[in-house]
């Protein structure tokens, strides 16, 4: 427990410093030859720090987390239309409406009628008894609101 | 004796015939890659029918690192040969792409990566990758609460308190 808070601490900080070169390259290409060249190193010192604060306990899951959490340059809403149903279309209506709260883009993006389908595919891919058409007056992602989300 | 060409070139099928493809990545690497492992690729295959067109060749620009290309084309060399659905364009449309063990350990990487990846792939129109890519992120950020999807996204906020606790339902759908 002790050394998990130990490690959690550290992930932060990594994180902090992933981000900021992170945030050096968003400019996107050009100055990838500094990408290419740092994230190599960024990965060994992350690991070396790994090791030698958490020899003992270091697990395997565990050195997996750390760099499935590195850096958030990329960002979600930058990604092409296409991309984005793709995504949703491997959702549940629960996963849809969560999505639908984290911000404004992707809200609109949701409750855009071109996203009907979406919420169509969600809702008929829910294990059970298949949910009916919504009612008239009641749109996709209300109606998903209703009989999916959470309290 | 003349044969022993045409038995190699039965024995590794298309590889005597493909012609080399010279990528240019943004941070200005060149890679040369045989055109039939970037067949899968229908944004190359359009440049090389281009050529074919007016029998001229040239570099084809890509608007993403050479750590990303590598990666794409370590996909498409995977798969090189290989017949996939999503990847035909005179097929039908594909729902959701199948899962594949392979892709799955291939898209273990950190999600930013990941990212970079299926933007890549959109853009090399690589229906399989994109596919692929987009069942991996929705992997990882499924029955996540909305606070854990945005860590997972890169997405900020930018809702203000008010918003953010009205019901989604308040949307004009």
């Amino acid at each position: 427990m002790g050394t998990d808070d130990i490690m959690d601490g550290d992930l932060t900080e990594l994180e902090l410093s992933d981000s900021e070169f992170s945030a050096a390259s968003e400019g996107e290409a050009e100055e990838s030859e500094f990408e290419m060249d740092s994230k190599p190193a960024a990965k060994r010192r992350k690991i070396d720090k790994l090791k030698t604060n958490a020899s003992k306990t270091m697990a395997a899951p565990k050195a997996r987390k750390a760099t499935r959490n590195q850096g958030r340059l990329q960002n979600m809403l930058s990604m092409p239309l296409d991309i984005l149903f793709e995504l949703f279309s491997n959702l549940t209506p629960g996963d849809l409406l969560s999505l639908a709260r984290t911000s404004k883009g992707l809200r609109s993006v949701l409750m855009s009628r071109k996203s009907v389908s979406v919420w169509k595919a969600a809702r008929s891919q829910v294990p059970g008894l298949e949910a009916p058409e919504p009612p008239e007056d009641m749109s996709e992602p209300a109606w998903a609101q209703l009989l999916y989300g959470r309290p | 004796m003349p044969t022993i060409v045409s038995v190699d070139d039965s024995t590794v099928p298309g590889e005597g015939s493909s012609r080399l493809l010279l990528l240019v990545s943004s941070d200005n690497k060149h890679i040369v890659v045989e055109e039939d492992i970037m067949s899968r690729s229908r944004f190359i295959s359009k440049q090389v029918e281009g050529f074919e067109a007016t029998s001229q060749r040239h570099a084809i620009l890509l608007p993403f690192s050479s750590f990303v290309l590598n990666k794409v084309i370590e996909y498409c060399s995977h798969y090189r040969g290989y017949y996939l659905l999503e990847d035909d364009p005179d097929a039908a449309p594909p729902g959701r792409s199948p899962v594949r063990e392979w892709d799955q350990e291939f898209l273990d990487v950190d999600r930013n990566m990941l990212l970079r990846i299926i933007k890549a792939a959109h853009y090399l129109e690589i229906k399989s990758l994109v596919g692929s890519c987009a069942r991996a992120i929705a992997d990882m950020i499924r029955g996540k609460t909305t606070e854990e999807m945005r860590e997972i996204l890169g997405v900020e906020n930018d809702f203000t308190p008010e918003e953010e606790h009205s019901p989604s339902s308040k949307c004009t759908g």
